[in-house]
């Protein structure tokens, strides 16, 4: 039986062969990918079957890998959630998978788009199947990572582009929070959280654990899924990321990904619903996003807009549901709202021919009859209910008020600070004092954050400051670097996990150095399209993007994540720093190679 | 004053005329260029628009490797054109570089210098909210809650009433007071924020400019809904003024938002007119003569037939049908007459002379059922015959297609719809047929009847036109359309008269598909009406009386109705034929059948992913498959590769070149002597031809500039118009699925009459006369008496010996 599961390795293989850059004709295309996704399919099926007699739910360990003495298990665990998930990941699949075949005949990019579709179906099922938070992990980073391919799918789309940056940007920082909460879950339980566990554990034994660690990873994990199912603040953007073709959009942001958050939700249950703040944060953020999403969604005027909003608001449902504690409903409304929206966005082109169409006598009574809700107001409330709701609630502009202006800040302010030569002199004394001394200084935690904070300096210094890819990659080494410097200095011990992070990476920096000396000429601030012409640095640099980023089908990502538990036990303040910093990366990969590959290209 | 509307109608001259959707019709892309000589107002715009106007290099190497492109008469063009720099040019062609970046459109040089010094595209993130503003104030049904007063105000105004009245002042207006932002006018508005934006005055309207073109496709249908109110079923009134205010406040706006300095830009001193590079120029000259060429030696193989072809006897026909001149008609026509011999075909405009307003009785508003620039005579309804207050049919293809932005009602509609919604995607991506049949003439008894005749008593409904026809104008009509055709002798008993239209699913652009002079509406209606009047006895009797045209009783005209996508012909009122023709009805059924069969065949074959041989039924199926799967993004190839158009009668281009579409217009020369019935057919076919064949032309050639882009990511957008993804403008031309196999060529027209008279049929239509002296078609007669081509040139037929020879 356990064999079964190398099927679900299908997609990810056959995405792979999709991605070399050898092209292949539609028809084989088209036989792959059916094939690729129908065989997991009956696999689903066979287990569902199975599961009806023998112990349910189960929990299987499929494999161990071994990385300089540390373990890390994949286990699968089947419950009543896993195959809802997977049934909808197959079922919605397949039928999107056959939609798209007819509806990208001829399309520039045919070969690249199911590719990413795969790696993302992949993504999924690592996401359902996965038995501990690690493995749910790696599903999700790749779901994260294959949804920005496919809304900058466009390359020669300004806008579609940076939209693609600005949502990923979003999904890293609250990646940040899963990351966090998955690492906690080591120094909570000693081994990564595993889901059977979970459903088992008793109110009792979560008592008994450190209640601070217990709210802290509660409130990781609802900010993971915060992100993930575009909950308020951040509802707005799946109506931003409509942008690839219809069913990759349907596929996304009206099914799969966007349930991904409730999703987690359901898995990690027990341990939000212990503690009240937990159930009280769901269900006020369920009630706002309700609150905010229906009254955007019933302004928006473009379908898919609508559509869109229409989702976060089912899902703002979803999450009341959640913390009301009917898990089970969750799961049927989750099921069921899934089919329906991804139906919903397939057809949408027809809103114009169908039943809406306005030169319906019936449908035109209907419009200009309707009572909205709206009207019963005063006029002044209802025109700022309008107004509100046409500026989006001024949510884009407070968020980067929030977020992208203060890191901006916060750099230049360290920047001035750093410059100055007497910091200068004492940090760089400081830091050869720091070396020299190594042994038996108990200060050597102080030196350490320094060249934590000396990492998040030069990560963020690479994406906000640097308009040349080269001097950007520059500092994204000083920054690693500065980790594994940092890391080492807290404690000696630590050095094989920082050999088998950095090792196995090395090779891709270079790499990534090199391509980025290449065209070291080239602005960063404008798309230069190169994706084309140089089609094997873009591919060589997708590749290191995905190993230093900590892709979770690269060995980088077990070293990411043995790195940071190994760290955990020893200063939670040096993990988060460096944690940051790794996720800062991954958003300076995604700027650089949009930059660089993607654009208007040359006729 | 700096703002007039002198200075944004001529700003508005370079915008895109686009109109809603539903309202599509094809239209010259370069239309507000037309009154320049074809190649000139290519040159202009590819220094303006940054566009190139031509085909790839590629597509010409292409040609020269198959042989379509003889390197003869392209040496000869080059040498022609380029003078002594033919032999580089010759290099350039056959083995030189040519890259062409379209730089974004949606920034102009002075708003990038905005950009530049803010480090962020502020353009974009106002444009963002613009737009999104704009789609909410003109939504035309989309949205649940609609802009307050949206109606009744004008765009400035009800912004500014919205934005005042609200208790919390939106974000991009914190910084300055509301009243700063919303002066009372919008010309005042203008002025004020210019000098914020743009202080030096001399780059101002410049400034203005961009500002309008950043946002082409908007201020394009905004300019035309300005001069056409009457194309919005909810009216709203808004111009480029408003547009233009609302723009340059949130432009500002949002410039304060981001930037915490108060500073400008250096806006460059003066900034250079727009021109191409020497080289850039020699470039285009070198394409120029490719384009030549290759359209020159395409016509020539046609002309040559024409000409070496042998008059046919002419043989009394059993059955007569008259068919809209469509090129899509063309091959439906030549399958016909080739399945039996006893059947004679014509072509015409596809609303037979009826330019009405037609109201169906399910449709809240009536519609344009002519072409775009003839102007509408009538009202014509349709009643039911039945009971009137029946509970009307409901046009439900997708139920619940839209979300219905109330959440409960959201939370019931997903556990009650997701099982059947997914069954329904399930079975029309698997079998989109279902047990649908694959008959292919169908009859239909009509459930409604047209009111045709003029009721004085009634004054009609809504609109301010005259409801149905009186009988004189029934007679004039009848005569003024067969005599146009030359059909005035040999009537064979039966005529059929069919319209044609499109049906397809999950696809914005239906409207293109439509009848082109119906205004890309089905010409079924015009076909029913057309009939109803011919079959009447007192119009006959009149016709007689009148114009000595005499329609023997036992001719009957039966009205039917081509759907081109599905390959389907629909035969109204079928059961009032005359007892005694029933049988050769039946017969004729048989013919039409087969000759649809045959036409489903060949257009499958020309879809790219059929790979079996189709044999008949299997062609009707692909065709129908493609009529109602939701996943086709090519429902059928429209307009494309049509080249020709031909003005003459049946007899000589019966039989040539048959892959070859063609827009086919009857016309005797021997019943015109004088050239007045060509000057009036002229003065629709050339408009209506040569919009279509240069919407696809220039859509082709730079679908960046001038078209769609790919249909994938489409997203309607307030029942207007469609967007790329949520954000981005409003989208015009033709989508890539639509012309991606097309062939650019000009259009070729071809008269059968004598070259003075050819010539003096275009003197007295302005329009006419700018289109063909413009050369933005290549007109052409054909004098039957001689057999000798005349080619237009430089205001006079030139006669054409030469013809190219292929290898």
């Amino acid at each position: 039986m356990k064999a079964l599961f190398l099927f679900y390795l299908l997609p990810l293989l056959s995405s792979m062969l999709l991605a070399i850059p050898i092209k292949h004709s539609e028809k084989i295309i088209t036989r792959l990918t059916t094939l690729s996704l129908a065989i997991p399919s009956f696999v689903s099926i066979y287990l569902f079957i199975n599961s009806f007699h023998g112990s349910f739910p189960l929990e299987l360990e499929l494999a161990v890998i071994k990385v300089s003495g540390h373990n890390f298990p994949f286990t699968a665990w089947l419950d009543i959630g896993t195959f809802v998930m997977l049934g909808l990941t197959h079922i919605l699949g397949l039928l999107v998978v056959k939609y798209s075949h007819g509806y990208l005949h001829l399309e520039k990019g045919y070969q690249r788009f199911f590719s990413t579709i795969l790696f993302f179906i992949f993504g999924m099922e690592v996401l359902s199947l996965a038995g501990h938070m690690d493995l749910f992990f790696a599903g999700w980073e790749i779901v994260g990572f294959s949804s920005f391919l496919l809304i900058a799918f466009y390359r020669s789309q300004t806008r579609s582009v940076s939209n693609a940056w600005r949502i990923y940007n979003i999904y890293r920082v609250c990646d940040l929070g899963l990351l966090m909460g998955a690492v906690m879950g080591h120094i909570l339980w000693h081994e990564a959280t595993r889901f059977s566990a979970l459903q088992e554990m008793s109110g009792q034994l979560l008592s008994a654990t450190n209640q601070t660690s217990l709210t802290l990873l509660t409130f990781f994990i609802i900010f993971a899924s915060l992100g993930k199912s575009a909950q308020f603040p951040f509802h707005n953007w799946p109506s931003q990321a409509m942008e690839g073709p219809t069913p990759s959009s349907a596929i996304f942001y009206g099914a799969l990904s966007i349930h991904a958050g409730v999703f987690l939700l359901i898995r990690m249950q027990p341990l939000w619903s212990h503690g009240q703040m937990g159930t009280i944060l769901i269900g006020v953020i369920g009630l706002l996003t309700l609150f905010f999403s229906s009254v955007q969604g019933r302004i928006q005027t473009n379908i898919k807009g609508q559509i869109a909003f229409a989702s976060t608001s089912q899902i703002g449902l979803m999450f009341i549901e959640l913390s009301l504690g009917f898990t089970q409903l969750v799961l049927i409304h989750l099921f069921c709202h899934a089919l329906y929206r991804c139906f919903q966005l397939l057809v949408s082109p027809s809103v114009v021919a169908s039943s809406s169409s306005l030169n319906n006598k019936v449908v035109f009574q209907r419009i200009k009859t309707r009572k909205i809700l709206l009207d019963k107001l005063p006029t002044r409330l209802k025109n700022t209910f309008y107004v509100l709701g046409m500026t989006d609630f001024s949510m884009d502009i407070s968020w980067r008020g929030f977020s992208f202006i203060p890191w901006k800040t916060i750099y230049w302010k360290l920047r001035r600070a750093i410059s100055h030569p007497a910091i200068m002199t004492v940090l760089a004394a400081l830091s050869v004092l720091s070396l020299s001394r190594v042994e038996g200084v108990d200060g050597v935690q102080v030196f350490s954050v320094l060249f934590a904070l000396m990492s998040v300096y030069f990560a963020l210094k690479s994406i906000f400051f640097h308009h040349r890819p080269f001097s950007a990659m520059r500092d994204f080494s000083f920054s690693l670097i500065g980790c594994m410097v940092s890391v080492y200095l807290l404690n000696k011990q630590l050095l094989h996990s920082i050999e088998a992070y950095i090792l196995p990476v090395t090779p891709f920096l270079v790499l990534a150095l090199i391509i980025c000396w290449q065209f070291r000429k080239h602005d960063l601030r404008n798309f230069h399209a190169l994706g084309t012409k140089h089609a094997l640095a873009a591919n060589v640099f997708m590749i290191c993007f995905m190993v230093l980023s900590g892709m979770p089908v690269t060995t980088a990502f077990i070293g990411e994540d043995m790195l940071l538990e190994e760290l955990l036990k020893h200063s939670s303040l040096i993990t988060a720093l460096i944690a940051l910093c790794l996720m800062i990366n991954g958003l300076l990969f995604a700027k650089i190679y949009s930059r660089l590959f993607m654009g208007r290209e040359a006729l | 004053m700096l703002i007039d509307m002198d200075f944004l109608s001529e700003v508005a001259r370079d915008l895109p005329i686009i109109r809603p959707i539903k309202e599509f019709i094809h239209l010259n892309l370069l239309l507000p260029y037309q009154h320049l000589p074809f190649w000139n107002a290519l040159t202009e715009v590819s220094a303006k628009f940054e566009a190139h106007p031509l085909p790839e290099l590629e597509h010409y190497r292409k040609k020269i490797k198959s042989g379509e492109l003889p390197l003869v008469l392209l040496r000869d063009k080059l040498d022609r054109i380029l003078k002594e720099d033919s032999e580089q040019a010759m290099k350039f062609i056959l083995e030189g570089k040519f890259e062409f970046i379209h730089h974004d459109s949606r920034t102009g040089k002075l708003h990038d210098c905005w950009n530049e010094y803010l480090g962020i595209n502020i353009i974009q993130l106002a444009d963002g909210m613009l737009i999104k503003w704009l789609s909410m104030f003109m939504d035309q049904g989309i949205g649940h809650w609609q802009m307050p007063e949206s109606g009744e105000r004008s765009f400035y105004d009800c912004l500014k009433n919205l934005i005042f009245s609200s208790y919390i002042v939106p974000a991009p207006f914190r910084k300055l007071v509301l009243s700063d932002y919303f002066l009372s006018t919008p010309e005042e508005t203008i002025e004020a924020h210019l000098k914020f934006l743009c202080p030096d005055e001399d780059l101002q309207k410049t400034y203005i400019r961009e500002s309008i073109m950043t946002l082409r496709g908007w201020a394009g249908l905004i300019y035309n809904i300005q001069q056409s109110p009457q194309l919005l079923p909810f009216p709203r009134k808004i111009d480029l003024l408003d547009f233009l205010a609302i723009k340059l406040i949130l432009e500002r706006a949002w410039i304060e938002q981001e930037s915490p300095i108060t500073g400008h830009p250096v806006f460059p001193k003066t900034l250079e007119p727009l021109s191409l590079t020497p080289e850039a120029k020699k470039n285009f000259l070198a394409f120029r003569a490719c384009q030549e060429a290759l359209e020159e030696a395409t016509y020539d193989q046609y002309l040559k037939t024409i000409i070496e072809k042998q008059d046919e006897n002419e043989a009394l026909s059993d059955y007569q049908a008259i068919f809209c001149m469509d090129d899509r008609e063309s091959s439906l026509r030549r399958f016909l007459e080739e399945t039996s011999s006893r059947i004679e075909t014509f072509g015409t405009a596809g609303h037979y002379g009826i330019n009405c307003l037609y109201h169906h009785p399910e449709d809240a508003f009536p519609k344009k059922q002519c072409p775009a620039p003839a102007a509408v005579e009538v009202y014509l309804r349709d009643v039911p015959i039945e009971n009137e207050n029946k509970r009307l049919p409901r046009l439900l293809k997708f139920k619940n297609t839209q979300p219905t932005g109330n959440f409960l009602k959201e939370w019931f509609f997903s556990h009650l719809n997701a099982v059947s919604s997914t069954m329904k995607l399930t079975s029309n991506l698997f079998f989109p047929l279902g047990f649908k049949s694959l008959e292919n003439v169908i009859e239909i008894k009509s459930e409604n009847k047209l009111k045709l005749f003029r009721d004085e008593s009634v004054t009609a409904g809504d609109s301010k036109l005259p409801e149905g026809y009186t009988l004189n104008q029934m007679v004039d009509l009848v005569y003024q359309q067969l005599v146009l055709i030359g059909f005035i002798h040999h009537f064979s008993p039966l005529i059929f008269i069919i319209g044609h239209g499109s049906n397809s699913v999950n696809n914005p652009y239906f409207a293109t598909y439509g009848c082109g002079a119906c205004s890309g509406r089905s010409g079924a209606a015009n076909a029913r009406a057309f009939v109803e009047m011919a079959n009447n006895v007192e119009v006959r009797e009149l016709l007689k009386a009148k114009y000595g045209l005499f329609i023997p009783s036992t001719t009957y005209f039966i009205a039917g109705f081509h759907d081109t996508t599905r390959d389907v012909i629909e035969l109204y009122e079928s059961h009032s034929i005359p007892s005694e023709q029933k049988c050769s009805y039946e017969r004729f059924k048989k013919y039409l059948s087969i000759a649809l069969y045959k036409n489903a065949r060949e257009r499958s074959k020309s879809f790219k992913l059929v790979t079996y041989r189709p044999v008949s039924k299997q062609a009707q199926k692909e065709v129908l498959r493609r009529s109602y799967s939701l996943f086709e993004t090519r429902p059928e190839l429209g307009h494309t590769g049509v080249a020709f158009a031909i003005v003459g009668r049946r007899d000589i281009t019966k039989g040539l070149i048959p892959d070859q579409p063609a827009f086919l217009q009857s016309y005797d020369p021997s019943v015109d002597p004088d050239g007045k019935l060509l000057a009036t057919t002229l003065g629709a076919v050339i408009p209506v031809c040569s919009g279509i064949n240069l919407d696809y032309f220039f859509s082709r050639v730079d679908n960046l500039r001038f078209g769609a882009g790919s249909k994938l990511p489409q997203n309607i957008v307030g029942n207007l118009g469609v967007s790329h993804g949520t954000e981005s403008d409003l989208l015009f031309g033709l989508p890539f699925q639509m012309i991606d196999q097309h062939q650019p060529l000009r259009l070729f027209l071809l008269i059968e009459q004598k070259p003075e008279i050819a010539l003096a049929a275009i003197q007295n239509n302005p329009l006419v006369k700018q289109i063909v002296y413009n050369h933005w078609v290549h007109y052409a007669c054909f004098d039957p008496s001689i057999k000798k081509i005349f080619l237009f040139e430089n205001g006079q037929m030139l006669i054409k010996e030469n013809f190219q020879e292929l290898v």
